[in-house]
């Protein structure tokens, strides 16, 4: 017989601690920054060595058969592995049957990535959601109306972009507009008519281009709403296919002032995410997008794949520790930046900003010879 | 594996005996002869059998039913058949608004579903899982309910007046009436104080040494999760007042690195999720030998999107309601 305890403790991980930690994850010092990058990620990529077989193999033929002592290794020197890697293997450092969700890339290039997460994966995707939008304030469920341009979660599948955007139901009180792959632009101009005349603040979620496209219809009906700081749009996932009607930002932002009524630029904020990335990025008031502590980036160069030093533009790597259920150790096919900013915003992080997709055969050529490798 | 969930609505009367509310014009006596509904929902699966006892699950203030719902599903997933209610004056689907709040309607709301589930189930035995402030509710109704066979409590209140002080960054309950402010926020929402401080002091709502009193006279057991890093409660006078050493059915666990509100971090919440469903279904199901069933991720968002939206689709409702009625109030102002 178990015998009776009058006290059990139970312990949080320490990476969870840090993950699901609100508004604190953007009050660590630069040096408390650094030294949980360094503990986490590092752990994270010892924890996938041992449990992911085939990073194991890569890690083997990359460092010396793993003769080196891996604890030591530099951030910058973990072995990456190219997003198009993703899309050839299964990269799994969890049991198949703990899989909670495979995750399709919108394959907007071609062949979808399929990403495992498990629930503690997606737990902590939720814990970065949560701690990012600290960024853009801290509203309590009953302050906020939300509407998603996007389908909802059961329209977007595994589709992972849809998915994680439609993630945001499960914070705050949420209305999608995407039914059967129509946008329902009407029922979103007439839940804003009736949002105009509430008190609550309004998010709008959506890809830039669904807000090109209420835009563009309010222009048309000749309809402006004034909801001054009552709104914020929040936009993810970029112009994909519809890149040919890309605006710039700005544009898009003051068009967002003519038709919307919003009175600051930092009303509007773009969000970072890729399918093989488990932790969503945040943009601040000052439009920087913060890196939280338990992922590392860096830009390389497209020649030999080096880290290049803070503020210079390469291809983007990433190095995030919450997840669990795949190794999350990769060079992708953006071009940006990483650099450490004393933000006005009052966070002092690591930022990134992306600058452009990689476009010539040479610059992809890197990737697709380290995938080679990889594969 | 997906479990078929099944989530029922049910709506429970209650009169309330010595509540009072503020109008406008100041405090008013509520008419008690008229009873007022709570919304009960009912969540089950096929692995609960028509003998299984049941366990009510109560809200934190200010948190609707549905934020509760994982809880619900692995307990519904193991065969328990699990109840869930909004409070009356409360958040959520029950009648009245949480500006008119006051713990005896949070008592009686609690004690008329206890009742009305022990009625459904045949009696006694019901099993009781309560959080924050309902948690000191529980505490009172237990200690006189002979329908209660377990207690569960997670961040449990046990010294209102502290942790009141703590939230609000003001002790209220140290004013005269005439200087109380008309509502004080809670997490940005009104709450009314006359009727809530009259009904503090009225039925000794107030200090830790009453809820020692009623732990005093429970004989059911009790296990009580803490935070270890609640800035709202006192952990170790969570301890005082439980008092597991001298008390063999009683069990206090320390969730590590968690603030009050410790379903935000969703590791522990798990942890916390099993560990649950481990004392429930131990008191519960004390015959099963299959293993625990955990419903899976996806499983659970989808159950939690349905639950936020049939909330929400009541409190869109509730809005067009009052909308109609501005509308209509300022037509006739304007005729």
């Amino acid at each position: 017989m178990e015998e009776r305890k009058d006290k059990v403790i139970i312990e949080s991980e320490e990476i969870d601690t840090i993950i699901f930690s609100g508004e604190k994850v953007w009050r660590h010092t630069k040096e408390e920054q650094e030294a949980i990058r360094e503990k986490m990620v590092r752990e994270a990529f010892l924890y996938h060595v041992d449990s992911c077989g085939e990073y194991r193999d890569y890690v083997g033929r990359k460092i010396d058969n793993l003769s080196v002592d891996l604890s030591s290794i530099a951030l910058s020197d973990i072995p990456l592995i190219p997003t198009s890697a993703y899309k050839k293997n299964t990269l799994l450092s969890v049991g198949e049957p703990d899989v909670a969700k495979w995750c399709l890339s919108s394959g907007t290039n071609g062949m979808r990535s399929r990403v495992p997460r498990d629930k503690t994966s997606l737990d902590r995707l939720i814990g970065s959601l949560d701690a990012g939008s600290e960024l853009i304030n801290h509203y309590y469920e009953h302050e906020v109306e939300v509407l998603n341009l996007g389908p909802d979660k059961y329209e977007a599948g595994d589709i992972w972009f849809s998915y994680v955007m439609s993630l945001i139901e499960t914070l705050y009180p949420t209305t999608c507009f995407i039914n059967e792959g129509t946008f329902l632009i009407d029922d979103a101009l007439a839940e804003l008519e009736l949002l105009e005349q509430e008190s609550s603040h309004v998010m709008i979620s959506s890809p830039p281009f669904l807000v090109m496209e209420l835009i563009k219809s309010l222009k048309s009906k000749g309809r402006k709403f004034n909801f001054g700081h009552r709104l914020t749009i929040i936009t993810a996932g970029g112009w994909k296919k519809r890149s040919g009607e890309a605006v710039p930002r700005d544009t898009l932002v003051s068009l967002c002032r003519d038709y919307l009524g919003i009175e600051g630029d930092d009303q509007f904020r773009d969000v970072f995410n890729q399918v093989e990335l488990n932790t969503v990025i945040f943009e601040c008031s000052e439009g920087n997008k913060h890196l939280p502590p338990w992922v590392a980036a860096f830009a390389r160069s497209p020649v030999d794949l080096q880290a290049l030093p803070e503020g210079e533009e390469g291809l983007m790597s990433f190095l995030d520790a919450s997840a669990n259920s795949y190794p999350c150790f990769y060079v992708g096919d953006d071009l940006g930046i990483v650099e450490h900013k004393d933000c006005a915003c009052g966070v002092s992080s690591k930022t990134i900003s992306i600058k452009r997709r990689v476009q010539t055969r040479d610059t992809r050529g890197c990737a697709t010879s380290i995938m080679t490798e990889a594969t | 594996m997906e479990i078929d969930l099944q989530l029922e609505e049910f709506d429970v009367q209650c009169s309330i005996e010595g509540c009072s509310y503020i109008a406008n014009e100041g405090q008013v006596e509520r008419n008690n002869s008229i009873p007022r509904t709570i919304k009960v929902w009912k969540l089950s699966s096929d692995k609960v059998l028509d003998t299984g006892k049941p366990v009510v699950i109560s809200s934190g203030f200010g948190r609707s039913m549905d934020q509760m719902g994982s809880l619900a599903a692995n307990l519904a997933a193991n065969g328990v058949p699990v109840y869930r209610y909004d409070s009356l004056d409360h958040a959520g689907m029950s009648d009245g608004n949480m500006v008119d709040f006051t713990l005896s309607t949070g008592l009686a709301s609690l004690e008329a579903v206890i009742d009305w589930v022990a009625q459904r189930h045949g009696g006694s035995d019901v099993g009781l899982v309560s959080t924050s402030l309902t948690a000191r509710i529980a505490y009172r109704l237990v200690s006189t309910s002979t329908s209660i066979a377990f207690l569960v409590t997670a961040v449990g209140v046990v010294h209102i007046r502290k942790t009141l002080l703590s939230v609000m960054g003001e002790d209220y309950s140290s004013y005269r009436e005439e200087e109380l402010p008309a509502t004080v926020d809670f997490e940005r929402q009104p709450i009314g104080t006359i009727g809530f401080y009259t009904d503090f002091f009225k039925n000794n709502w107030l200090n830790k040494e009453e809820t020692i009193e009623e732990l005093r006279t429970i004989n059911v057991p009790i296990s009580a999760f803490i935070a270890n890093g609640d800035e709202w409660i006192d952990r170790s006078e969570i301890e005082e007042v439980i008092d597991p050493s001298a008390h063999s059915n009683r069990t206090v666990f320390i969730m590590e690195d968690c603030e009050h509100n410790f379903g935000k971090n969703l590791r522990s919440a798990e942890y916390f999720l099993i560990s649950v469903t481990d004392i429930v279904c131990g008191y519960t199901l004390p015959d099963r030998d299959e293993e625990r069933i955990q419903v899976g991720f996806e499983q659970i968002l989808n159950q939690s999107i349905k639950e936020r939206r049939i909330q929400r689709s009541y409190t869109k409702k509730s809005r067009a309601k009052e909308r109609a009625h501005r509308n209509s109030i300022e037509e006739i102002c304007e005729s």
